[in-house]
């Protein structure tokens, strides 16, 4: 059964930071971005401040959203398939509060050279209280994640049953110890006064005492390790700062196909042509049917999700599905 | 594979059992290198020393093998955080699989209980051990960990296991897991548990043609709380603190169970040993993880943001015969009915960390909606689209940080929260912030 990917709370500087996008092993796995400090990020829920909405491309029908946080700006791409998002992104005057769940988006222009965006699924307008409330929860988790990275940095040789020892969840060890092995220049005191930045911005008061922001603790790799060409780096580069503008073609970069998740899309799409009618198929009655075929509700969604980011299903109306 | 030292006390008991045989008919060294080849095959060490002691005509009765296990074997209540190169007798409770991914691959670790005659303990396999549920096993070289204020036992690529016949371990006296409410999870036996009764009834039931009255209600402690059923007539009330040993924990409708009967004891304890029933009352905050772990959970709180506002939320009718909600218009056993219309949310709540579903009902969703059901028919008959209301729940709710109560159940699809309260959560931001500032380094 495929379990619906939790939206996972990480700061723009952070994310944007990642240079590793990866897979489990396995059948059907999506894909993920690995952030330094060990998140592995497929679905994202942010909560910050919308400063613009543009179109990008020719066609005009490809959103670009920045979304700033106390770290950094996330970057949202919406196309004409999440036409619902983008009317209402584009229908959004900034700036303004705006909570998104959306999914984690790899752009590549060469290899090596890895940039993270994000493909709303979802957004809406909230408040300033809310907003804060997101950067608690995310100071929260990412104070998490920097421990476990610090205790992954330390071991000779970082290991996942070691960490478990040290009370880390195997999960938190795993990604820990992924990251401590993918990243080559890790800069952990970076991220330490990214982390107290955010915690004052909510309190200008709070008095961080012994935080040593001078202080870096730097995780190096062993030099006979295989290097990229293009180094990853430890610290924050946005679309901004790199003056790449990926176009529309090259956006999304949609994840390979496993032949497994290649039958399930094949049985949904033909479902979808044999309901489909004048208005499209009902939503509902494609989870149904595609139910039938042994997979879980959740499962179906994912399917449906993974057509839709490879244009190849459109929802011309809420809750109906089409063909492209 | 064995190595040779580890297997040296079994050829000298081995030895010792043959007597005069030994360098008349067999070698030790003989003996030692049939005992290994045994064991390569994976026969359990009993088994081998049992059929090699045949073999040379002599019988070892059944639990009389009296296998000492390489150094002295440790209780399972003996053991402490940090422990190594431990020696076990024990019962596996439960096991379970789980999927981690290590260096980028993928790997199986299986989880669960052992128990012996003096406690039950959580393990964690590295590898596949191939333990199953009852099988008896002697493990060498095991280690301890503490796991958030719980001894977890680890098995890792140095531990043997060997199984060996259960009445080894016998079953009683019941291994005796001394357990808070938090820590129940369907499986587990032998627990001991001190909790107050917040609510108990009686009712009739007809077991083996014989009429008896079984007990059922909701007990507590600090931790948490759980539903139990008592096969046994104990004159248990509501508000009693009492210790109950012997019980064990069954998934009742998704939902882990504490159930005790005529074999189980219980004592009552004074009435201060417990918090009183309206502070257990005020529910106990889990995370969704840990409720994904224990798979389901009576009468808890979560705090979690409402990422997704489900279809089939909204305005929904519902067969007037089954309650089943219709599908335009139809039952999937009734047909064509007319429906009784609802309200209610179909929602996934997610902490960062894990995500579960979740349903409200029509009284928390005309809350949140701040709207009756009666103005939502009204709303859809305007627009002539009843998925109106469906859409303003999405529009005023997701994203918002929730504080859910209720029953969590679990079936194929993972865990439900039924709730029976929702509202918006409130945190005091500036002061947790001050608080996590303590904590930077
Ligand atoms: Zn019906």
């Amino acid at each position: 059964m495929i379990r619906r990917e939790t939206a996972k709370r990480v700061f723009a500087g952070e994310y944007n930071a990642s240079r590793i996008e990866m897979k489990d092993e396995g059948e059907g796995s999506p894909s993920y971005v690995l952030t330094p400090l060990g998140e592995k990020v497929n679905r994202i829920f942010i909560v910050g401040v919308l400063t613009d909405v543009e179109p990008v491309g020719e066609s005009g029908e490809l959103y670009r959203a920045r979304i700033s946080d106390p770290t950094g700006v996330f970057s949202l791409y919406s196309g004409q398939y999440q036409a619902e998002v983008t009317d209402a992104l584009s229908s959004i005057e900034p700036p303004a509060y705006v909570a998104v769940v959306g999914k984690s988006r790899v752009y590549e222009p060469e290899p090596g050279q890895i940039y993270v965006s994000v493909r709303p699924e979802a957004v809406r307008v909230v408040d300033e209280n809310l907003r804060n409330y997101w950067v608690l929860e995310t100071c929260k988790l990412t104070k998490k994640r920097l421990g476990a990275m610090r205790e992954a940095a330390l071991m000779e040789s970082p290991s996942v049953e070691e960490m478990v020892k040290l009370s880390y969840s195997p999960e938190l060890a795993a990604n820990a110890c992924k990251a401590v092995e993918c990243y080559d220049e890790l800069d952990l005191g970076y991220y330490n006064s990214m982390l107290a930045d955010a915690i004052n911005y909510l309190s200008p008061n709070a008095q961080i005492e012994n935080l040593k922001r001078d202080e870096r603790i730097v995780i190096r790799q062993p030099i006979d390790r295989k290097k990229n060409d293009a180094a990853p780096i430890g610290h924050p580069e946005t679309f901004e700062e790199s003056g790449t503008e990926p176009t529309k073609e090259q956006l999304p970069a949609a994840a390979p196909v496993t032949p497994d998740n290649e039958a399930e899309e094949t049985r949904i799409l033909s479902i979808i042509s044999e309901l489909g009618g004048e208005r499209g198929a009902a939503w509902d009655e494609v989870v149904e049917r595609g139910m039938d075929g042994g997979l879980d509700r959740f499962a179906v969604e994912e399917v449906l999700t993974s057509l839709m980011d490879k244009g190849l299903i459109y929802e011309p109306t809420l809750g109906r599905l089409r063909r492209a | 594979m064995p190595e040779k030292e580890d297997i040296a006390p079994h050829v000298e008991e081995l030895a010792r059992v043959l007597g005069e045989k030994v360098g008349r008919d067999v070698t030790k060294e003989e003996l030692e290198e049939q005992l290994l080849k045994f064991l390569d095959y994976g026969v359990p060490i009993d088994q081998a020393k049992r059929t090699l002691a045949r073999h040379y005509g002599v019988n070892i009765p059944q639990g009389e093998t009296a296998s000492r296990p390489i150094g002295s074997r440790t209780l399972l209540s003996d053991v402490r955080d940090g422990d190594s190169k431990l020696n076990l007798l024990v019962r596996v409770i439960s096991v379970n699989p789980k999927e981690i991914t290590v260096k980028g691959e993928k790997k199986t670790i299986f989880y669960g209980f052992l128990g012996d005659e003096s406690a039950s303990t959580g393990f964690t396999a590295w590898k596949d051990f191939e333990l199953e549920k009852g099988d008896v096993v002697r493990i060498g070289n095991a280690y301890a960990r503490g796991w958030q204020e719980k001894i977890d036992i680890s098995l890792g690529d140095y531990t043997r296991i060997m199984k060996v016949d259960p009445s080894e371990l016998p079953r009683h006296p019941a291994a005796m897991n001394a357990c808070k409410v938090s820590g129940l999870s369907a499986g587990l036996s032998g627990v001991e548990l001190a909790t107050r009764i917040l609510s108990v009834e009686g009712r009739e039931v007809t077991a083996r043609g014989e009429q008896k009255t079984v007990f059922s209600g909701i007990m507590g402690d600090e931790t948490g709380k759980v539903r139990f059923t008592a096969w046994h007539d104990f004159g248990i009330k509501e508000g009693d603190v009492v210790r109950i040993s012997g019980a064990y924990v069954k998934d009742w409708r998704g939902v882990p169970q504490l159930v005790f009967d005529e074999n189980s004891t219980l004592e009552k304890l004074d009435g201060d040993a417990l918090p009183e029933a309206d502070i257990l009352d005020e529910g106990n905050v889990t995370t969704l993880a840990q409720l994904v772990e224990r798979k389901g959970a009576t009468d808890v709180v979560v705090n979690a943001t409402l990422i997704e506002v489900r279809p089939g939320s909204g305005l929904v009718f519902r067969c007037p015969e089954c309650n089943r909600v219709l599908q335009k218009g139809t039952c999937r056993l009734h047909d064509k009915v007319t429906g009784t219309p609802d309200l209610r949310i179909k929602a996934v709540l997610d902490d960062g960390e894990e995500n579960i579903s979740a349903v409200f009902g029509r009284e928390i969703t005309e809350a949140l909606l701040g709207k009756s059901m009666a103005e939502c028919m009204e709303e859809a008959r305007e627009s002539m689209d009843y998925e109106v209301v469906e859409s303003e729940l999405k529009a005023r709710l997701v994203g918002e940080p929730m504080r859910v109560r209720g029953n969590a159940i679990n079936d194929d699809y993972g865990v439900m929260l039924l709730a029976q309260e929702a509202k918006r959560l409130t945190v005091d931001i500036i002061s947790e912030a001050d608080k996590l500032a303590q904590e930077m380094i």
